[in-house]
């Protein structure tokens, strides 16, 4: 009796572990509200966010919502980042040991994004590209452009793994929010 | 029957020995190992219409980088460099882990993060054949030592961080002082060849800020007090041999500030360094013989332009200055300033193989000094 409730617990411990690894939500969902609610100029009241799709390809998508309103799309993402390669040369092996940065997209109802974000980044290589000034060039602009006129500027050109996936990334959303 | 006994034993371990066979088909550690090189070789020749001046070609640096990737949190890195075909170092061997967002630690071998080229100075990352006269005879790059501490990137404040405490570099050793006016700390890098550690370890700091649009700009901070193997054995309660080892350090600090923009096809590069040591330069150079400077200020400004699309080909220009002894000390007042006058091209045919030529005006404003070099090089990073 007494080993059934240590293997429950431990069953329901690693449960939770587990439910950590996938929901990127729950790291950064702090972050998450105060960014909407900085690039959204209504008064809103509490939002919400409700999965929609996850563990595709380390992506999690949600519907935003405020009370009954749709505000429109997030996705957050575990992207490849420049390596202990560099950035230079694409390394192909897909094994999770890779670096990585987490980012954040958020898209009204038309696909407009409203912004992008990057959470989190370890890499001593790339991390140019976080930058909120670089990434405010992608507001505004729909998120099925990037796949046939992805935007480059300069002083990010050397961060070619962590751009790439990137582009990558938006076109992911784009993708998903056409067969949703 | 001892051998009987032995053969026994020999034939039940064989299954455990099985066992512990590796099996590389399906060794996927592998995966996560990464490999990079870089290299670099060079002619030197100076031009002097009086004086037989031979050439020096130089297999200067040929590396390998090694890193590998335990997990998502946890990855180790070496850097081995043979140099001049001959003298083998390592150059960093750190393990870097994360803590939290925006926290990981960093441990082991590490590159001090002072200005522009210390911590990238794979030939690609600079446009002239050697570096920066400021990265060698001011910044001692490839300065590197062991040492702890943390770094860090704030995607939000487009900020990046790292702190270090660090073994110190090193002024006087078996009997001789290892600093001089001419390239100041050069002479005292531990390269982590059995170092010493007399005193407490310094600090190395550095800020980059990445949060304009063409711009990186870097902010550096280097401060301790240099070791010495003359405190070595000494009784602590031998008050006049412990003043005479003191004389043999030297208090440094030295802050850098660079900044780096890339504008279509136009790149501009700036560094400004200033290092001043402590009162004691005076006693340290009375007692080694040597001519420390009490400070010393170096700055360049380098402008180039790629010429085609594809960025093969690129030319550029760079002044820089020196000043081995910007506060006078008595055994350096003859010190002037030095210029120097570097101008050259790059053809690049791939990303990442480089051939390149420059001519290198030492003091060219000054007829007694003035010496023009020609250097012809190529360089690899892949």
């Amino acid at each position: 009796m007494v080993l059934n409730k240590i293997l429950l617990a431990l069953f329901c411990c690693s449960i939770s572990f587990m439910d950590q690894d996938i929901k990127l939500l729950k790291s950064y969902e702090k972050s998450i509200r105060k960014t909407i609610k900085k690039n959204i100029e209504n008064d809103l009241a509490e939002v919400s966010f409700h999965l929609m799709k996850d563990e595709i390809d380390k992506s999690e998508f949600y519907q935003v919502l405020s009370q009954q309103d749709q505000i429109g799309y997030l996705m957050i993402k575990e992207v490849r980042a420049c390596d202990l390669n560099g950035c230079a040369n694409k390394n192909e092996n897909s094994s999770l040991e890779g670096e990585y940065y987490d980012l954040a997209t958020l898209v009204n109802k038309e696909g407009t994004i409203i912004f992008t974000k990057v959470l989190n980044y370890f890499s001593d290589y790339g991390y140019e590209i976080s930058s909120k000034r670089y990434l405010s060039n992608y507001k505004d602009k729909s998120i099925c452009t990037f796949n046939t006129q992805p935007l480059a500027v300069d002083g990010i050109s050397g961060a070619t793994i962590s751009y790439n996936a990137l582009i990558d990334s938006l076109n992911e959303f784009c993708q998903f929010l056409d067969n949703k | 029957m001892r051998i009987l006994i032995i053969a026994a034993i020999f034939i039940l371990s064989l299954p455990f020995l099985n066992a512990q066979t590796i099996d590389f088909e399906n060794d996927r550690s592998i995966a996560n190992l990464f490999i990079k090189m870089y290299g670099e070789i060079h002619y030197y020749q100076e031009v002097d219409n009086d004086t037989y001046r031979p050439g020096k070609l130089d297999a200067k640096r040929v590396v390998a980088l090694f890193g590998y990737q335990f997990n998502r949190n946890t990855q180790f890195l070496t850097e081995w460099e043979l140099e001049h075909g001959n003298e083998m170092f390592i150059e960093q061997a750190f393990i870097k882990h994360k803590l939290k967002n925006n926290l990981s630690l960093k441990a082991g071998m590490i590159l001090i993060p002072m200005g522009n080229i210390n911590e990238n100075h794979e030939p690609t990352n600079f446009f002239s054949v050697d570096r920066p006269i400021i990265d060698r005879n001011l910044i001692p790059s490839t300065w590197r030592d062991i040492g702890v501490g943390i770094t860090g990137v704030f995607p939000s404040a487009s900020l990046k961080y790292q702190a270090y405490l660090v073994n110190g570099l090193i002024g006087y050793k078996g009997g001789e002082g290892l600093f001089q006016a001419s390239n100041t700390f050069r002479g005292g890098r531990q390269k982590g060849i059995k170092t010493v550690l007399s005193g407490l370890p310094s600090f190395s700091g550095q800020l980059e800020y990445f949060g304009l649009s063409k711009t990186k700009l870097g902010l550096s901070a280097y401060s301790g007090m240099s070791n010495s193997d003359a405190f070595s054995g000494l009784p602590k309660d031998n008050s006049p041999a412990v003043l005479s080892a003191d004389s043999t350090v030297v208090y440094s600090t030295m802050l850098a500030l660079h900044a780096n923009s890339t504008i279509g096809k136009n790149v501009l590069r700036a560094q400004l360094v200033y290092n001043i040591n402590g009162e004691n330069v005076e006693a340290y150079n009375a007692k080694t013989g040597m001519d420390l400077g009490k400070s010393q200020l170096g700055a360049y400004i380098e402008y180039g332009r790629y010429f085609d699309e594809a960025q093969k080909w690129m030319g550029f220009l760079r002044y820089s200055y020196f000043n081995e002894n910007t506060l006078k000390t008595d055994a350096l007042n003859a010190w002037e300033d030095h210029h120097y006058f570097t101008f050259g091209f790059n053809y690049q045919p791939v990303n990442g193989a480089l051939f390149k030529i420059d001519a290198v005006f030492n003091d060219f404003d000054s007829s007694d000094e003035r010496r023009l070099f020609i250097n012809t090089g190529i360089g690899v990073w892949f």
